[in-house]
């Protein structure tokens, strides 16, 4: 609605419909096909069940706080049968972040139209990779800051393209003025290779070398020794991508390693990602029986949990359960976040809901938001006077999308709308609009419509297929 | 969440609106909406405009949306409240649906009655028993309170 104050907002809010009005407007399935079915986003922490379907990990798990069957086929679901699909969430991250420079490539403009189809084709694949080779500082800026809620995973991504960047540039003089020791393929200058290296490489201290180089700050520091193979940062940027899948395996290899080693030879190893390791030997919260915890003993287990114990009973239950999703859907995600913002997003969580409960509902200014239309007292008659402007606006934009539809036969508009139909689309006619929708759909029944008909059907169907999804995968 | 998924359906019926369905908010509240819904061309509602009044709880989508007519109509599985007998507005409802999907149904609800699972007993009566009848009253109500 124009006059709305929401429709401000509405720009920014990204949906599969951006690509209608591209030069791909295919895109568009692909786009929400990365969308999760219960908030509508790109899937965040992605998780599966068991009869296959795929969700954010939090909204599924809130939404299994309360249900037993999936939203989709209402097929019985458990918590407990979620898994993670590791490769969606990367694809989803990618997709994320190419989106804004693919909209913005495809855009479907005029002039663009106007030259031969092919060239701009090539024009715009070659601007593609040109743009690419040198936006890596732009991607950082190009992923949307979306509010906290759903910005789970994305500051370990900064964090990877800003190591990538680091990487980038610190691999880059290594072709002109560095040599590579031939035992241990280390790169560094040609002068401390002969003097010094050259020596410890071949007494077996190299290894305490790449110790000290694993850690950024004395990579930094020592600006002319580079490792060409197995690069920490590489190795990380990898396994980082896989370690959710052996994380069982590094338990126990973390578990040899006390007995082994000391533990100060493995820390260097894990130093650039920090939250995924520390999160892989996470236990998930367990799910608590509030009718038989006490008070105390619940604000016991939210203080474990180092988290806020105030508040009524309702309060402390609905903030466990809260933290409990967050804190589970999290450990689903290649890219975790720290408890700390976990915590904080808690606090957010419950700071908007006390705030909704308390403005929203009870100090708006008309009384007849108090009321729900259900109630048998609500004052039909006044809402209906309040808001008569708003519904006229309602009844234009519906009998907008009608017209769309009346092309097919047996629909009988009200006399009004026929006639300011035909109206228009004799006026279209007359200055020779070819717009191939418009003026045919007007007079249709003067015109042999059997094509329009079917197109008519067909999007009748789609319409229909839409909202038979669910129903049809019972 | 339910903030960002109903500014998420605003700008979605704005974008791709359903058909003979409108829907936006009242006022400045988010959660509480209107919706018109044209009655359906082969219904005894053909011709009429109906209001909908749309409130949304502050866990939607976990919980379904309440959904009302404000307009009368005459039909078996809608009462004298405006109340709808939709099950998925009710136990069958599922957080992949959308408001639209919802007007969707409710105007296919519109064509075709649910009589075996009614609201209003007696109009469900008539409409089994004397099918004319029923459409004639509905014909006449739309006329009188939709048009």
């Amino acid at each position: 609605m124009s006059s709305n104050p929401f429709s401000k907002n509405l720009e920014s809010v990204s949906d599969p419909s951006d690509w209608n009005t591209t030069m791909v407007p295919g895109l568009r399935e692909l786009d929400s096909l990365q969308r999760c079915y219960i908030c509508k986003e790109f899937l965040k922490a992605p998780v599966m069940t068991s009869c296959n379907h795929t969700f954010c990990s939090q909204c599924i798990r809130e939404y299994l706080l309360s249900n037993t069957h999936c939203p989709l086929c209402k097929s019985e679901q458990l918590e407990s049968n979620l898994k993670k699909v590791i490769l969606l969430e990367e694809l989803v991250l990618c997709f994320k972040k190419y989106r804004p420079i693919l909209l913005e490539l495809l855009a479907n403009s005029e002039s663009v139209e106007a030259g031969d189809p092919e060239e701009c084709k090539e024009m715009k694949e070659l601007q593609a990779t040109a743009n690419d080779s040198n936006s890596i500082n732009q991607d950082i800026i190009e992923i949307p800051d979306d509010d906290v809620g759903t910005s789970q995973g994305q500051p370990p991504l900064k964090k990877r393209l800003t190591d990538k960047k680091h990487l980038v540039d610190s691999t880059l003089p290594k072709n002109d003025d560095l040599v590579e020791c031939p035992i241990c393929s280390e790169l560094m200058s040609a002068e401390k290779l002969q003097t010094l290296h050259i020596d410890q490489c071949l007494n077996g201290k190299s290894n305490s070398s790449h110790r000290s180089d694993s850690t950024r700050s004395s990579n930094m520091s020592k600006p002319h020794t580079f490792r060409r193979k197995n690069s920490p940062k590489k190795t990380n940027a990898i396994s980082s991508f896989f370690r959710p899948v052996d994380s069982p395996v590094s338990d126990s290899k973390s578990k040899s390693a006390k007995h082994g080693h000391t533990p100060s030879e493995n820390e260097p190893l894990h130093s650039n990602d920090i939250p995924v390791h520390h999160l892989s030997d996470r236990k998930r919260l367990p799910k608590l029986d509030f009718s038989s915890l006490t008070t105390p003993r619940l604000k016991d287990k939210l203080a474990g949990l180092s988290l806020p114990t105030h508040g009524s009973r309702l309060q402390l239950e609905s903030r466990y359960n809260q933290y409990y999703i967050l804190f589970n859907s999290n450990l689903d995600s290649n890219h975790p976040l720290s408890d700390k913002v976990l915590r904080h997003k808690l606090s957010q969580w419950e700071h908007s809901h006390s705030t909704f409960t308390n403005t929203s509902l009870f100090n708006t200014k008309s009384p007849i938001n108090f009321k729900s239309i259900t109630d048998k007292d609500f004052p039909v008659k006044l809402w209906l006077r309040t808001y008569k402007k708003d519904f006229k606006e309602l009844v234009e934009k519906a009998k907008l999308t009608n017209k769309k539809k009346q092309e097919a036969p047996e629909s009988n508009l009200t006399a009004d709308s026929n006639k300011s139909e035909v109206q228009s689309a004799s006026e279209n006619l007359h200055y020779g609009n070819h717009d191939h929708n418009q003026p045919h759909s007007a007079i249709s029944d003067t015109v042999d419509n059997m094509d329009i008909n079917k197109g008519i059907e067909n999007s009748s169907l789609f319409v229909f297929d839409d909202s038979q999804e669910i129903a049809n995968e019972e | 969440m339910s903030t960002k998924r109903i500014r998420k359906e605003l700008a979605d019926l704005g974008r791709d609106p359903p058909t003979s369905c409108s829907a936006g908010p009242v006022g400045d509240d988010l959660y509480h909406w209107q919706a018109s819904i044209m009655g359906p061309p082969d219904s005894p509602y053909a011709g009429g405009v109906f209001f909908l009044s749309i409130h949304f709880p502050t866990d939607y989508p976990f919980k379904p949306p309440k959904i009302a007519f404000t307009t009368k109509i005459y039909h078996p599985n809608i009462n004298g409240n405006g109340n709808i007998c939709l099950d998925i507005l009710k136990d069958q409802w599922s957080p992949a649906l959308t408001i639209s999907k919802v007007l969707l149904s409710i105007c296919s609800l519109l064509t075709d009655a649910n009589p075996d699972d009614p609201l209003v007993p007696e109009i469900a009566h008539i409409y089994k028993q004397d099918r004319a009848k029923y459409e004639a009253t509905a014909r006449e109500w739309t006329k009188k309170y939709a048009v």
